[in-house]
Order: structure tokens, then sequence, then C-alpha cells
């Protein structure tokens, strides 16, 4: 007998789009599992075509709301590899402290918001927060602190415009840096708390074999810089990363897939985490301790703690770059025009950002390629899905199974324009 | 001495749900004043603040703030709404579906909401299924303005009379 049951989240859709999970059932076995995300046709790339490198990292910075620093951050470097520019190690720094408080905040925002309710049996943080203010008034306050990070360097948290090519536009004031990096002195205790919890946290069991692709810098965390490598061995210059990935339009969905080497793969806090442990302060890991819990680790659900592990991390460097001194020397270099192609790597808060720019000898983009972490982590996404759903079990009430797969979604904290507003669970149950 | 309320247009670069940021570009252009001596607004605009929206609210006990919104009224029409009376803010699998009614929610639940929150709902037309980037046309908003600037002037009106009222009532009495 064919059984065909829809299950809609009904949600106001403000902005755009829908997400939409497909599965069919046969005989107790997925059949078939689609994950339709859609994406608005932002046509970012063809939108930078024939403009002049100075506007690029204005005009990316409107891919996302929540991670716009990243944006202009891996376009800044991107161009300024194509233009022959070799940045200053005071640019370096500023550069980081705008990366550091975009982790904080997105990682703040995605723990407490979203990620946390999952784990504690709530079904949203409005719940939660009525039971548990002060955890949730803790996110708040460490979210604020990623924003004003921000702000510091950018202007405002929101679409920040102080980096430019060459730079930024000014540095920020000594006195504000300095109150500052006295805010995150007080908050450390928090951030630590924070990761102290979040290992304490009863997360669902799964251990599945997957790939973790991440930036590994020479001798720090990665955040701006560093080659692209994996747990399956990968070492490659960022120039080598599109020759290795296949990007490609699934038919049901907008949102491009990645692979590697033929293979889906991770991108983001886990993935970072399990290729780079040993960057990772002590410090801050001894907060795992009472717990157990160990990195690296094929555990999905421990991205939470990973996340919280890196607004630790985010916070401490973010304080040591600020009392490292004054700025010195210019806010930016003179740039100029210049034929060539440059590419960059930056480590987003989900993962890898990767940008290419081809220029003309008066400086217009000829041709640009911006990959985001979600698109790459689409088909784990759905491979994700496929096994956890599994694992749970496919007998259970479709309700259920909904909850499950959102769950397992917003794990990946996707990045799709604000696309995925509800979940529209069509299961077809079938067997023979 | 003078006080500062922050006066904040919210919204996306999508079609009509730019509406409350135009607004109060529009009211920033136009010089708009309350005309009570001692209130001084702070004209702020942002696109999807989200959780960022609480923390402008620090520090302030009255804070006013204009989003379009699609609710069935008459397209055009400001509409003072009560924080406490909104629709319960569905649940999210992103970080990027942070919206007004569940930063409202959240910042009530938490106490992070000024005492004197005035909210105007400016109603819109649908968004399409694909957005159209391209900017609305300007003529409505002066339009649309005005009624917000009497609505804002009214309420504002009522809401420092009233806070007045209660800080005369708690001053302890004189006795002689």
């Amino acid at each position: 007998m064919n059984e065909e049951r829809r299950l809609t989240v009904p949600v106001m859709a403000r902005v755009e789009g829908k997400g939409a999970l497909e599965i069919r059932i046969r005989d107790g076995r997925i059949e078939d599992l689609k994950l339709r995300i859609f994406e608005p046709p932002r046509l970012f790339e063809k939108i930078l075509e024939g403009r002049s490198f100075l506007e690029v990292p204005e005009i990316v910075a409107r891919i996302c709301g929540i991670c716009p620093a990243a944006y202009q951050l891996t376009s800044v470097q991107a161009l300024e590899s194509a233009l022959g520019i070799a940045q200053s190690a005071e640019i370096l720094r500023f550069r980081k402290i705008l990366a550091c408080g975009e982790w904080i905040s997105s990682h703040s925002l995605h723990i407490h918001l979203l990620a946390a309710p999952d784990f504690l049996g709530y079904s949203n943080v409005f719940e939660w927060a009525r039971q548990d203010p002060a955890a949730v008034e803790r996110g708040f306050l460490l979210h604020g602190i990623g924003n004003a990070l921000m702000a510091l360097l950018g202007g405002r948290s929101v679409h920040p415009v102080g980096a430019c090519v060459g730079g930024f536009t000014r540095y920020p004031d000594p006195k504000e840096m300095h109150t500052l990096s006295e805010r995150i002195r007080e908050a450390l205790p928090l951030a630590s708390d924070l990761v102290r919890w979040a290992a304490s946290l009863t997360l669902p069991e799964s251990r599945r074999s997957f790939v973790s692709l991440s930036l590994r810098a020479p001798d720090s965390y990665p955040m701006n810089e560093g080659r692209i490598v994996s747990s399956r061995g990968h070492d490659l210059a960022p120039s080598e990363f599109e020759f290795r990935i296949r990007e490609f339009q699934v038919p049901h969905s907008t949102a491009l897939h990645s692979l590697l080497d033929g293979e889906p793969y991770l991108v983001g806090p886990l993935a970072r985490l399990n290729m780079n442990l040993d960057r990772m302060p002590p410090e801050i890991l001894e907060d795992l301790r009472p717990s157990g819990l160990r990195f690296p680790s094929a555990n999905m659900n421990h991205s939470l703690v990973a996340r919280a592990i890196e607004i630790h991390y985010a916070l401490r460097e973010a304080r040591r770059l600020l009392e490292a001194g004054a700025p010195e020397g210019p806010s930016h270099c003179p740039v100029s025009p210049l034929e060539g192609v440059g590419v960059a790597a930056t480590e987003a808060p989900r993962g890898i950002l990767w940008h290419r720019y081809n220029l003309s000898s008066n400086g217009l983009v000829q041709k640009a390629r911006i990959i985001p972490p979600t698109s790459q982590n689409q088909s784990m996404m759905e491979e994700d899905l496929r096994a956890t759903l599994v694992e749970n079990g496919l007998d259970r009430p479709d309700d259920t199974i909904r909850k499950t797969a959102e769950r397992i979604v917003r794990n990946y904290d996707p990045c799709i324009s604000c696309a995925t507003h509800f979940l529209d669970l069509t299961l077809h149950r079938e067997s023979r | 001495m003078t006080q500062r309320i922050p006066l904040i247009g919210i919204g996306s670069p999508f079609a009509d749900d730019t509406l409350g940021i135009r607004l109060v570009e529009a009211l920033k252009i136009d010089g708009f004043s309350a005309g009570f001596g001692e209130v001084a607004f702070e004209f702020l605009t942002f696109d999807r603040p989200g959780w960022g929206l609480l923390e402008v609210f620090q520090g302030v006990d009255t804070a006013i703030v204009v989003d379009a919104m699609v609710s069935g009224e008459r397209q055009g029409s400001v509409v003072r709404l009560d924080p406490s009376s909104l629709p319960e803010p569905v649940s999210s699998v992103t970080s990027h579906d942070v919206g007004l009614l569940a930063v409202l929610r959240l910042g009530a639940i938490l106490g992070l909401l000024p005492e004197g929150l005035l909210l105007y709902g400016i109603e819109i037309t649908p968004l399409p299924a694909i957005l159209d980037p391209t900017p609305p046309p300007p003529g409505p908003v002066q339009k649309i303005a005005d009624g917000l600037r009497q609505a804002i002037i009214r309420d504002l009106g009522i809401w420092i009379a009233s806070r007045s009222m209660t800080r005369e009532n708690r001053l302890p009495s004189s006795s002689g």
C-alpha cells in the first residue's frame, strides 16, 4: 500500500525562498532523498564583471548579512594577490581582529538561538530563555562583543565598511581598542564557562566517516591564511583548490553542491578543529576535561562544542592583538590597477571561503568566482540527513522525522541567503 | 537634559521591505523633531539587524522602531503595534532568519526591551517569490512619512506625559 504524507512547518516567509526535504521510503529504506534549497538568483559573480576592483569588497559584503567581513577579507586578499601587493603585518593584525569579531558574533548567535535549544529539548530559544535566561544572556553578551569588534574595524557590525583593498579606510582609535580589550577580559570567564557547558551537554551519538577540510596556517589556528588541508591527506595551495573540487547543480536545488576528488566533505568549525587541534591553545581545551569529550571528532553534533571553543579562542586572540600596541603606519597602502589573477581563501565562521578574480589592466573585474562554505557542505548535509534519519529509525512518526531533519540542517548553520525558512517534508512510504 | 531617543528603521534590500529604512531616512532628511524640547531623535537604520537590535536598546528607556509588515491592512497604513501582542515567531533553521518578531520576543523574555518601545508596522504588499532588487519608486514614501510623523508625535507625547505623571506620583509628598 502506498502512503504519502505531507508535513508543513508554516512560517512567515519574510525574505525569500524555502527549504524542503523530500524522502521516498520503500520497505523501510530510503530510496531517494532530496534537500531542496531554493537560493534566489543573486548572480554576484556576474554583477562584479566590469566593476572596478575598488568596488568589490562593498559588493561582496552583501552576499551575506551574518558573515560580511569574511567576504570582504577574502576579496581584498584575493585582489591584493592579483595586484602584487604583499600586505604589512600591521594590516594583517587588524584583519585578524575583524575576523575574530565575526566568528564570535556568528558562533554566539548560532549556539544560543539555534543549536542549543535543539539539544536541550526546547522547541526554540524562547522556551529556553524562560527557563534559563542567564544562559541566553551569556550568548547575547558574547554576540555583542563580536559585533563591537566588527564595528571597531568596520564602522558597523552589519555590512562593515572599513576593509578595503590595501588595508583599512582608517585604523581604530587606541582608546576604543583598550576599552574593548577590557570588555573582552571581563568576558573571558564566560567564554570558558560556555565551553564547559557545551561539552557537558548530552549530544546524540553519531560516528560517521567524513572528510574534514580546512585551512592550516604555519603557526596559528587558521583564520585569514593557510593552505587547504583535509583528513584525506590533501595539502593544497588556495590556487589549486578550484581544480580539485567540482561544483555542480543538482536538479532539485538551486544551491550548488561540491565534491572534492569525487567525495562530499565538511567545512566549518568541526572540520577546522579536527584539522588544527594542535594549534588550539591547551588552556582552552582544558575546559573539555570534565566532560571527557575529545577531538578530533566524527560526531557532527560536536559542532556546537567546536563553535564554543572557537569563541573562546577568538576572544583571547582579539584581546592579544588589541593589546599589541596602538596602530602604526598608514592604515592602507597605495593601490594601482594591474592586469592579473588573484586567489585567496579564508575561514569564514561556517568554513572555507574562496575567491578568485581576473582583473584587466585598468583594474576592472573580468571574471569572478566565489565558493562559499555552505555550498561546499550541501552534499555533506544530504549524506548526513540520509545516514542519521536511517540511524534514528524511519518508522518514527513524520513529525519526529521532520524535527530531526531540521536539527541536522541547523547543525550546519547553512548560509543560504535566508532561503531555508521552513522544512516542508514530503514522505513517500512505499512497500512492495 | 536632552533625552536621546533612537528612531530606528529596519528592513532588507528587497522590494518594499526597504520601507522602514527609507521612511526613517526621509524623516532624518526632513529634520523631524517631535517638538518636545527635551527629546532628540537619533536616526538609525539597519539592514536585518537581528539580535544586534537588542544592543541598540541598551541604556535607553524609550525607542521607536519602524518596519514593513504584511498583516492584511490597507497598503501604506501606519499601525502602532503592541510588542506583547505580536504573533509567535516560528523556529528557524538558519541564523539568517532572526527577524524582528524573534528579537522582540527574546528581548521581552530577557528584560532587554526599553520600557517605552513604540513599534510601527507599515503595511506593504507581500514580497514576490522572486525578489527584484530594483528600488521601489520614491513617491509613496512622503505621504506615509507624514502619517508616521503624526503617529510618533501623538504616541510619544502620550508616553512622555504618562511617564512624567508616574514620576510625580512616586515623589514623596511634602509634609509640614
